[in-house]
């Protein structure tokens, strides 16, 4: 790392020091208040590496749990994220990290759904109770972020972020389709919409 | 930090409470044909009755007229069902054997049960032979069997 930074001062008159940032979005913590039965966790680390390029690694995990009339659904397991902001704010001092910034993301999530119990109604054979087994899956999309990161005290960093995605692939499943894809959101078309409210942590170099 | 706000509210969508409407029964559609200059053609029952085996207390059509075509629910839980048609004067009895597939029709609708058929047997009193068309049995209105008197 100590390369990449000198590497950076040489190209670039100003101070471009950084560090590394680590992210924890607090607005998860709303989600089963607003959404009962849907348990989201969002990490992030970013990394400056010159004046205004900051890759970015972000992880989560979710679980949701929906009851309809006739099935119940679950789903949970992981997603990761990895993409690159570029901050387009002018600053004051060269070293500060606060931003306004757009970038994107490239995202994979691994989990598993099921439908822990089901119900048929039929009014000749009788209603059929059934289940289907939890079954692993994988989903990958394109994710487009703008948002702003604003220094409230020294190191620590609040920010929020819009986030939209577009969903490439899901794996197939002839029972159901994956309906929540952790990371992704709620299928529903090709795209979602997102947004994010985040504390960041700097590492002081 | 004058332009951080929280504004999360708007972000989460609203969920919609449609009922369903559509059918969650998938049903095997069948059809009569007679073969005429060995072409086939659609024919019709004029006195027709069909029931489950097991369930001769519930009868699916009874002594409909003019049926040219008509609908049997498969058993969701065995994998094979059979059926007592009445065609006029004369009885046959046609079992199906297959394999099931549970399908989410919607978040409205739930689950529905799809069937392969894989097997028919039949009896020949008034039906000459049983092809499938379509072996796939869901909730759509694809004929899946023709029926030749």
């Amino acid at each position: 790392m100590l390369t990449l930074l000198t590497a950076g001062a040489q190209t670039d008159s100003l101070d471009t020091r950084g560090g590394l940032r680590f992210g924890f979005d607090i607005a998860r913590i709303a989600v089963p208040y607003l959404d009962e039965g849907r348990v989201e966790y969002d990490g992030s680390v970013d990394l400056r590496i010159n004046k205004d390029l900051y890759p970015v690694i972000e992880v989560g995990w979710a679980n949701f749990e929906k009851e309809e009339i006739n099935f119940s659904y679950r789903s949970t397991g992981y997603s990761i994220r990895v993409g690159i902001d570029k901050n387009y704010l002018k600053k004051d001092k060269t070293n500060e990290m606060g931003m306004f910034f757009a970038g994107f993301r490239y995202g994979v999530s691994f989990f598993k759904h099921e439908a822990p119990d089901l119900e048929i109604p039929d009014p000749y054979w009788g209603d059929f109770a059934g289940v289907i087994p939890a079954k692993s899956m994988n989903a990958h999309w394109l994710e487009f972020t703008t948002g702003i990161r604003a220094e409230i005290f020294k190191n620590i960093y609040l920010g929020w972020s819009l986030r939209g995605r577009l969903l490439i692939h899901k794996s197939d499943d002839n029972n159901m389709s994956p309906y929540y894809i952790p990371g992704y959101g709620k299928v529903s078309g090709r795209n979602t919409l997102g947004f994010r409210y985040s504390i960041f942590y700097q590492l002081p170099l | 930090m004058p332009y951080i706000t929280g504004f999360c509210l708007l972000f989460f969508s609203c969920e919609s409470d449609e009922s369903c409407e559509q059918s969650t029964v998938s049903v095997l559609n069948a059809g009569f044909y007679t073969v005429v200059d060995s072409l086939p053609i659609s024919a019709s029952i004029g006195n027709f009755t069909a029931y489950g085996i097991g369930r001769a207390d519930s009868l699916i059509y009874d002594q409909a007229s003019s049926v040219g075509s008509f609908g049997l629910p498969l058993s969701p839980s065995c994998d094979t069902t059979g059926f007592v048609l009445t065609m006029g004067t004369e009885t046959d009895t046609i079992i199906f054997l297959y394999s099931r597939e549970l399908h989410l029709l919607s978040l409205e609708c739930g689950f529905t049960t799809y069937y392969y058929i894989e097997r028919i047997k039949n009896t020949s009193n008034t039906i000459d032979s049983v092809s499938v068309v379509n072996e796939k049995v869901t909730t759509g209105d694809d004929e899946n069997i023709q029926i030749y008197l």
